[in-house]
């Protein structure tokens, strides 16, 4: 009995030691202290001990592009840092160059708040302020992407240029698929998806490319294209992405905070004949590209390869059939990897990569001498970027939008 | 009835823990120079993954998930020092052998998965399956690695004369080198290669190829 | 001393010898300086874990322990497993702390594989090696730093083969798991040339 009772207490003892021991760490290690952060000889702001640069600056309403939510794998959250020289994070190595590095810049989602602290900021990235938005009109495109309108102040419409994006938030929610109004013609493709569950404890955000035509914009209007995220197939027991299940539920008159317009993806000012390229959602930018250049006088010779897996997952088709009939200078060409039987597809059959190379790369006198614009899931990129490489095409003839999706 | 099987089956052959997914092997091999200390392992195994994963799915929805992790690793170890125990009270000349083997059932990486992902989102039934099944393919593997050990590094299988030694007679020289640690690291790699080679499509893919300018399909 | 310093470097490595931590060795060997990276916080987690569970063995744990408090006949030994591995993963929490507040490069590259050494059997295995062999404290100390040491030469040793053996020209299923076994199984015939070095 007394062995049982002395391996009780015994056992006790251990684990309360060892939780005080560990609590007694943290606090001479992570002590709750304000640290200073200046922006641009601003006045500085307080933050907390240990929160990371990019956080604290969005509590004080200076907003970074940062596509990827803060995990270090987009690039876009640029600062540099003045002082002291910070060793660069295994992160950093990988999204900035050698020379970029020795300048002092940092992604700011990999820098932790250990004392105070000075960054360089372009001002116009300061302007680009958080504003509030209104669902005007939300509808499905093909089963997995939905089109969203928003109405968006005027200031921040004047400083959309087409290529740029967007960051939204979605706030804490909790709700099942089959919550989700879905149109007829896709409840099949749903069926399997209405046991699933969208929630987060903590407001989330993520980037959308604007699809705006320069119309779209007279009128104060934002287009969006959302691609709802779901689990990868070998691991379906994660949860769809919370943005885009989101925006997936929000209906018409819901507010939403965003922020931007971010990135630096846009046509250049050049008379170079331009080829775009894009698969999936990556055909907003490419969209809001296409109608800015072609609205503009004498245009060069403009085409757009669009990737896609089957006749139902095409959309904007006719618009874009309109243009090229409207504008002898722009083509437009679809590629599908996969057509059913019933799509009764003649035009091209295969990945868009293999379809630029053999109808445009192939018997073009200067492939070199182009502009490519890229925007698409990564493995579309890779095998585009491939191609370009095996014409000749130089990398900076290249541009392209990874967004991951 | 067939639904709740593959639970069983799946982890046995398709997707066996060990060769598979790299999990469990850390006290797996040790304790294979000999056939009874695998069995015994294998069943000390058995014993506490099957426990633990009935206890965790029991209990799955009274967790609170902050400390799922401990909660997870004390339901484990509670059971494996039982186990020791037993094995020490009962047999106690292999409880000597397996050394400190069998308190490193904790640390193995199969039970804390197991537990994690499955037992703490499936009902007992199922989970016990799973845990059985997983548990079953990881003794096979011992089993065999044990079995190929044991009969050329010493002639004999759980102690019975299989082949005729040379030192009375026989034709025999036992493999001193099976008996050594090296011997359990190249057959579990020969292992990884047969099972590869019936099922091509877990080979990995190699992280470099040597680019050709030509070989995509046409459209 | 040196005798238990050489063996638990050489002959007795946790990783070769005994097959203790195979599972982080296989996943995290991919690079040279992660795996250093990982080996020295093995050797620090070992350094510190072996010589405090040497402490709690001696003067809670074993049999007749208790004598300090007038309790000579209790043996709680029985508890040692659960208790090491509450030592081990409180040391893993504070060497979390320690190097996202001192080291930080390192603490994001070694990522998630710093909890993982929570479950690592090379941390626990040195703690129960160190009771099976009944060392005392200070021997404790040697012990679990050098069984540290060998077990991250193993790992960076290891490494350093993996990144020349990514380029090789390997049979299509001994490509990356299979390979690695025989590897791991040609350093061990190696180590155990060390032999003759410890009686």
């Amino acid at each position: 009995m007394t062995g049982l009772l002395a391996g009780v207490v015994l056992l006790v003892a251990v684990v309360l030691a060892l939780s005080a021991a560990l609590i007694l760490a943290r606090r001479r290690l992570v002590p709750d202290l304000p640290v200073a952060v200046t922006v641009n000889d601003r006045a500085p702001f307080e933050s907390r001990f240990g929160t990371d640069l990019l956080g604290a600056l969005a509590t004080h309403d200076i907003l970074l592009p940062a596509a990827c939510g803060g995990a270090g794998t987009c690039g876009q959250c640029r600062v540099r840092v003045r002082g002291e020289a910070i060793e660069p994070m295994p992160a950093e190595r990988a999204r900035l160059s050698r020379a970029e590095r020795r300048e002092g810049m940092h992604l700011a989602c990999q820098i932790r708040l250990r004392g105070p602290v000075e960054v360089e900021l372009p001002e116009a990235l300061l302007d680009a302020r958080g504003f509030d938005c209104t669902v005007l009109r939300a509808r499905f495109l093909t089963s997995l992407i939905r089109e969203i309108v928003l109405d968006a102040p005027p200031e921040v419409i004047a400083a959309v240029r087409a290529g740029a994006f967007v960051s939204l938030t979605a706030p804490p929610h909790e709700f099942g698929f089959d919550a989700i109004e879905v149109p007829e013609r896709f409840a099949d493709d749903w069926a399997e998806l209405r046991g699933l569950r969208a929630a987060t404890t903590a407001p989330v955000t993520r980037a959308y490319s604007i699809a705006s035509t320069p119309a779209d914009l007279a009128r104060g209007r934002l287009v969006l294209l959302i691609r709802l995220a779901l689990p990868p197939p070998d691991r379906p027991r994660l949860p769809p992405g919370a943005v885009s299940s989101w925006l997936f539920h929000v209906s018409e008159g819901v507010r939403i905070a965003a922020s931007g317009p971010h990135g630096d993806f846009r046509a250049q000012d050049s008379a170079r004949e331009m080829v775009l390229i894009g698969g999936g959602v990556g055909m907003a930018p490419l969209r809001a590209i296409i109608h800015d250049r072609l609205g503009q006088g004498a245009p060069p010779p403009i085409s757009f390869w669009y990737g896609a897996r089957r006749r139902d997952d095409l959309f904007y088709a006719e618009e874009f059939a309109t243009l090229a009939r409207q504008h002898p200078e722009f083509r437009f060409e679809v590629a599908l990897s996969d057509p059913r039987p019933g799509d009764r597809w003649e035009g091209w059959t295969g990945f868009v990569h293999a379809a630029l190379r053999e109808g445009f790369l192939r018997d073009h006198p200067e492939p070199e001498a182009c502009d490519y614009y890229l925007c698409g899931p990564p493995l579309m990129i890779a095998a585009v970027m491939g191609v370009l490489d095996e014409a000749g095409v130089p990398s900076n003839r290249i541009f392209f939008d990874d967004f991951g999706s | 009835m067939r639904r709740l099987s593959h639970h069983l089956t799946d982890p046995l052959i398709r997707s066996n823990p060990v060769t598979l997914q790299i999990l469990g092997i850390c006290s797996a091999l040790a304790v294979t120079t000999a056939l009874a200390t695998a069995l015994t392992m294998a069943a000390a195994l058995i014993f506490v993954l099957c426990a633990s994963a009935a206890i965790i799915s029991a209990i799955r929805r009274h967790i609170p998930h902050a400390i799922r992790l401990i909660l997870q690793i004390t339901i484990i170890a509670t059971l494996v020092i039982v186990t020791d125990e037993v094995l020490r009270a009962y047999a106690f000349e292999i409880s000597q052998r397996l050394s400190i083997f069998v308190g490193l059932i904790v640390t193995n990486c199969i039970v804390l998965g197991r537990a994690e992902s499955f037992a703490m989102h499936h009902p007992v039934g199922p989970s016990v399956l799973d845990a059985l099944g997983n548990a079953l393919g990881y003794g096979l593997v011992l089993m065999i690695v044990a079995t190929i050990r044991e009969l050329f590094g010493t002639g004999r299988l759980l102690g019975v004369p299989m082949l005729p030694l040379a030192e009375q007679g026989g034709w025999f020289e036992p493999l001193r080198l099976m008996q050594l640690a090296p011997s359990a690291f190249f057959i579990i790699g020969l292992l990884v290669w047969a099972i590869r080679a019936v099922r091509p499509e877990q080979a990995e893919r190699p992280e470099h190829r040597l680019l050709s300018r030509r070989g995509e399909a046409r459209p | 001393m040196t005798e238990i310093l050489l063996a638990a470097i050489l002959t007795d490595n946790l990783a070769l010898s005994f097959f203790l931590g195979i599972c982080t060795f296989l996943a995290v060997s991919q690079r040279i300086s992660t795996a250093l990276g990982l080996g020295i916080a093995v050797i620090v987690v070992q350094g510190v874990t072996v010589p405090v569970n040497a402490l709690i063995h001696v003067y809670l744990l074993a049999p007749g322990a208790l004598h300090w408090i007038g309790l000579p006949e209790i043996d709680l030994s029985f508890l040692r497993i659960i208790v090491f591995i509450g030592v081990i993963a409180a040391m893993v929490q504070l060497m979390e702390l320690l190097l996202d507040r001192f080291v930080p490069v390192l603490h994001r590259a070694l990522g998630v594989f710093l909890p993982l050494i929570t479950v690592n059997c090379a941390i626990l295995g040195g703690s129960l090696f160190m009771v099976e062999r009944r060392y005392d404290p200070l021997e404790a100390v040697v012990w679990g730093i050098g069984s540290g040491i060998g077990w991250a030469l193993a790992i960076t040793a290891f490494a350093a083969i993996r990144e020349r053996l990514r380029h090789a020209d390997m049979p299509e299923g001994l490509r990356g798991l299979g390979g690695a076994f025989i590897v791991s199984g040609l350093m061990s015939l190696g180590f155990s040339g060390f032999g003759g070095m410890v009686q």
